[in-house]
Parts: structure tokens; C-alpha cells; sequence
């Protein structure tokens, strides 16, 4: 087919994606595959910002306590109610409610 | 008593949020549900990456939504026209022989998406796969990075989102608003629509991490922000409660943005003026030289892969008239590219009624403070002309 003879036409199919390296100098899109198997694996590490940045009571009485109390526990343990991807400026939050 | 009022529909806003938001059993399980697709796919693409974009991964999702991924080849632009149509139908083809996929469809958009539907116990989960377009993990990665900086934007996003599909306008097959505009809309609000800012504009504030020039699989997504000088101070932004925040936001826009003059630009924190925003494309077009004419950076228009759906392929962003149309109503500037998120509303008829509908919102919400009559609205009537 038409759309089948662009980017792979220079290889029998499936045939090009097994030594990646050599493909730099020679297809004529100048076309190269790169690792991305660890990048990919590396970014759900963004769900531990999530968690780590979801406070678990924000209205709660013991909310208000002390800080040290502020340490929630959850299944994973990393919750935290200090709520702000910038930890350091977000001290113990007070949040008006 | 007003006050004491507040308080109810602040706790309400959060406890909705709790009650929807996506939760870490579902998560682990589309995690799970990627590697097992990706275990099927690297014969195939042995380097290659399959990174969970959208929603799922950028605070933003609930218990409902889908999973988005990007299948990353190579750190070139895939010409998504033809070549990542050609990687997608390999990928079909390879996975029709897995018994957990129960079916596969080819959507041809402006990011071509494959969506792809499992069998027990994975069948409430829809995955819609695109082929190497990068900019759905820079922007993933930026909103996890809003998404996480307050924690009133996600219980405020959660909301909003409920509000729109229950009102009939998040929909961009009904030339509505996307997920992705309406995530991008409130994160404007807490920039630049408050009194006391919530949000710093994240891309300014923190040039190298949000760069558009960064390798993303070098992109940092373990450190928190480090503390800069920007004009948060969390002692004035915390004054408002996430009540507040949610008339706030149906406030300005109903009654604050200027729909005919503004446009929204994350990228730059702040209203800018459409006529900055909706620029034509720099070669002169003829009545027939539409295909001289450059596309914009990105026909890709997010990580919202629904962006591409609505929009029938002959309305190629190369037409003229389509140009044109795509900034017509709301102009939302995508944060890495210089696309339009909402160019689906392109319907005159649909964008007088979500105008209203925020109106309408903004004054029962101001008066009654009650967020289950919010949330008990009718659908826009609208009828959609199919330009």
C-alpha cells in the first residue's frame, strides 16, 4: 500500500528492527531508533509525586494538631499532608478552612 | 453563616474528589496492563518505550478514565501522517494474536491513535496508544507538576471536569471542550484569575526542567521544585478556600475572560490576545495553495489524544478555512507547541450555550453554595452544524 512504503520500505517487514545501530547511516530517512525502554519505565514515577503530594485530611481536627502528627499513614507509607510539589516553601500547611 | 456555608461546599468539593479521583489499585493495575501490552510490542520495537500519558499520570484522572500512551521509536518527529500510521497498523497486527486483547481499531486523526480493548479482568480499562508524539509526556509531566503544586487544583479540576460532562459541553466530538482545555482552563484561573495567585507559571519559573528542548527520558520526575522567587505567597493564596476557588473559576469565565480578546497561555501565564495566538500561516495561500502552507508545529495538538477525534481528517489544518475556524470561540494555547486545544469549538451555536452554562453555574453557585444542585444541571441544547 501507499502508506506502507514510507518510512519502512527499506526493509522486509519486521526485518530493520533488530540491530537499530546499523540504520543511522543507511536508510534514506535518516531514520535511527533510540532506547527509550528505561525512559519509559522512569516517568511512572510521577505517581509518587501524586501520592506524596495528596494530603489525606486536609479538614480534618488533627489536621491542625502539630506536624509531627502530620505524617499519614497509608499503604504505600509516602503519604504525606504536606501538599506541594514545592516542599520546601509549603511549610505545615494552613490552609483556611 | 456564609461562612459556615463555605465550609460545607469546600469539604463537599474535596469529598467528591476522594469519592472519583483515580485510586492506586487502579493505577497499579493499568501499569500492569501496559507492561503486558509492552511485552507483546518490543519484539517488534525492541528499544523503543511505552509511556503512560493523560490523565492517568497527571493527577488529573479519575476512576473512569482511560489510559493514553505513547509508543517512543526514535527522538525525531514520526511523521504522523504516514509513518505512525504504518507503526500502529504493526502494532495491530502483532496484537491481534493476544488473547487479553479483546479489539483493535485504527483512528485516523492528527495523531493517528490505535484504541485498544481488553478482555476480563481488564475490560473496564480502554487504552489509546499513539505512535512517538512526544509532546503528550513534556505536557504530562507539566500538569503532574501543577497538578502536585497546591492542593486545591486537583479536588478543583475533579469538580470542573463532573460539572462540563454533566452540562455536555466536555465533549470534543460535540465541539466542546476536551479534558485537556478544560485541565488547562483552571490552571489559568489559579495563575492569573485570583486575587492572591495559587499557581506560578511553572515553565517560566523553571526554564530547564520544563524545556521543550529536553530529552524526555531525561526529564526529572522524582525531585520536588526546588524554591525559587516567583510571586507565590502561600501566606495570601491560602486565604481562599477551594469553595471560593470553584465560584472564582465559573466567575471569570462567565463574566471576566473576553472570549473575542483573550486567549489562554499557560506557557506565559497569562490572558494574551487572541491576535498574538491565532497568527495565519506565514506563506501567502492561493485559492488552491493550501499544501505550501507550513502546519503548525503541531498538527499534534496534546496529550489529550481526543483533541484529534472530533475533527473529520479533510479539515486539515493546511485549509484555510479550517485555520481559521479552529481559533473561531476559545483559544487555548497548548504549552509546548503553539496549537489551539480548544479548536473544537468551532460552532457558534455550541459556544453561545457553554457561555451561558458558566452564567448560569457561576449565579447558583454564588447564591445557593450547594455543589449536589450544581451537579444536578440539564445538558446544553445546542445543535451542532457539522461545519
Amino acid at each position: 500500500s501507499g502508506a506502507m512504503s514510507t518510512l519502512f520500505n527499506a526493509y522486509p517487514q519486521y526485518g530493520g528492527f533488530h540491530q537499530p545501530a546499523a540504520h543511522h547511516h543507511q536508510t534514506q530517512h535518516d531514520f535511527h531508533f533510540e532506547n527509550h525502554a528505561e525512559g519509559a519505565k522512569r516517568f511512572d514515577n510521577l505517581a509518587n509525586l501524586i501520592r506524596a503530594t495528596t494530603p489525606t485530611d486536609p479538614f480534618g481536627a488533627k489536621f491542625l494538631k502539630s506536624t509531627e502528627k502530620s505524617q499519614a499513614t497509608s499503604p504505600t507509607g509516602s503519604r504525606s499532608r504536606a501538599s506541594s510539589a514545592k516542599e520546601h516553601k509549603q511549610a505545615p500547611p494552613a490552609w483556611k478552612m | 453563616e456564609p461562612l459556615s456555608r463555605m465550609d460545607v461546599l469546600s469539604e463537599k468539593i474535596w469529598d467528591y474528589h476522594n469519592k472519583v479521583s483515580q485510586t492506586d489499585e487502579m493505577l497499579q493495575r493499568k501499569l500492569h496492563l501496559r507492561d503486558m501490552l509492552y511485552t507483546a510490542i518490543s519484539p517488534v520495537f525492541p528499544l523503543s518505550g511505552l509511556y503512560v500519558v493523560g490523565s492517568s499520570l497527571n493527577g488529573f484522572g479519575n476512576n473512569s478514565s482511560d489510559m493514553d500512551l505513547c509508543l517512543m521509536i526514535t527522538n525525531k518527529d514520526l511523521d504522523q501522517k504516514n509513518d505512525a500510521v504504518v507503526v500502529l497498523n504493526l502494532i495491530l497486527s502483532t496484537l491481534q494474536y493476544e488473547k487479553f486483547v479483546a479489539s483493535q481499531k485504527l483512528i485516523l486523526a492528527k495523531v493517528p491513535i490505535l484504541r485498544i480493548k481488553f478482555a476480563a479482568p481488564f475490560d473496564d480499562i480502554t487504552v489509546d496508544l499513539n505512535a512517538n508524539n512526544s509532546v503528550a509526556i513534556r505536557n504530562t509531566h507539566l500538569l503532574c507538576y501543577y497538578s502536585s503544586y497546591d492542593w486545591r487544583v486537583r479536588p478543583l479540576v475533579s469538580v470542573v471536569k463532573e460539572w462540563a460532562k454533566r452540562k455536555g459541553i466536555n465533549d470534543a466530538n460535540k465541539s466542546s471542550f476536551t479534558s485537556y482545555s478544560l485541565v488547562l482552563m483552571v490552571i489559568h484561573y489559579l495563575q492569573c484569575g485570583t486575587e492572591a495567585r495559587v499557581l506560578p507559571n511553572l515553565q517560566q519559573s523553571y526554564p530547564t526542567r520544563f524545556s521543550n528542548k529536553v530529552d524526555v527520558r531525561t526529564l526529572n520526575v522524582t525531585m520536588p521544585l526546588e524554591p525559587v522567587q516567583d510571586d507565590i505567597d502561600p501566606s495570601l493564596s491560602e486565604n481562599t478556600t477551594l469553595g471560593e476557588l470553584l465560584i472564582g473559576f465559573l466567575d471569570y469565565y462567565a463574566n471576566e475572560f473576553n472570549y473575542d480578546r483573550d486567549a489562554i497561555s499557560i506557557r506565559q501565564g497569562k490572558r494574551v490576545e487572541r491576535a498574538a495566538l491565532a497568527v495565519r500561516p506565514k506563506v501567502h495561500l492561493s485559492s488552491e495553495g493550501e499544501k505550501e502552507a507550513p502546519l503548525p508545529s503541531s498538527s499534534a495538538s496534546s496529550s489529550s489524544v481526543h483533541n484529534g477525534i472530533g475533527v473529520p481528517m479533510h479539515h486539515s489544518l493546511s485549509n484555510p478555512h479550517f485555520w481559521r475556524s479552529q481559533w473561531r470561540c476559545v483559544c487555548i494555547e497548548e504549552p509546548f507547541t503553539n496549537s489551539n486545544t480548544a479548536h473544537s469549538i468551532y460552532d457558534e451555536m455550541v459556544f453561545g450555550a457553554i457561555k451561558e452554562a458558566f452564567r448560569e453555574a457561576h449565579s447558583e453557585l454564588q447564591d445557593n453554595r450547594d455543589l449536589d444542585r450544581l451537579l444536578e444541571c440539564e445538558p446544553i441544547k445546542a445543535s451542532t452544524t457539522n461545519a
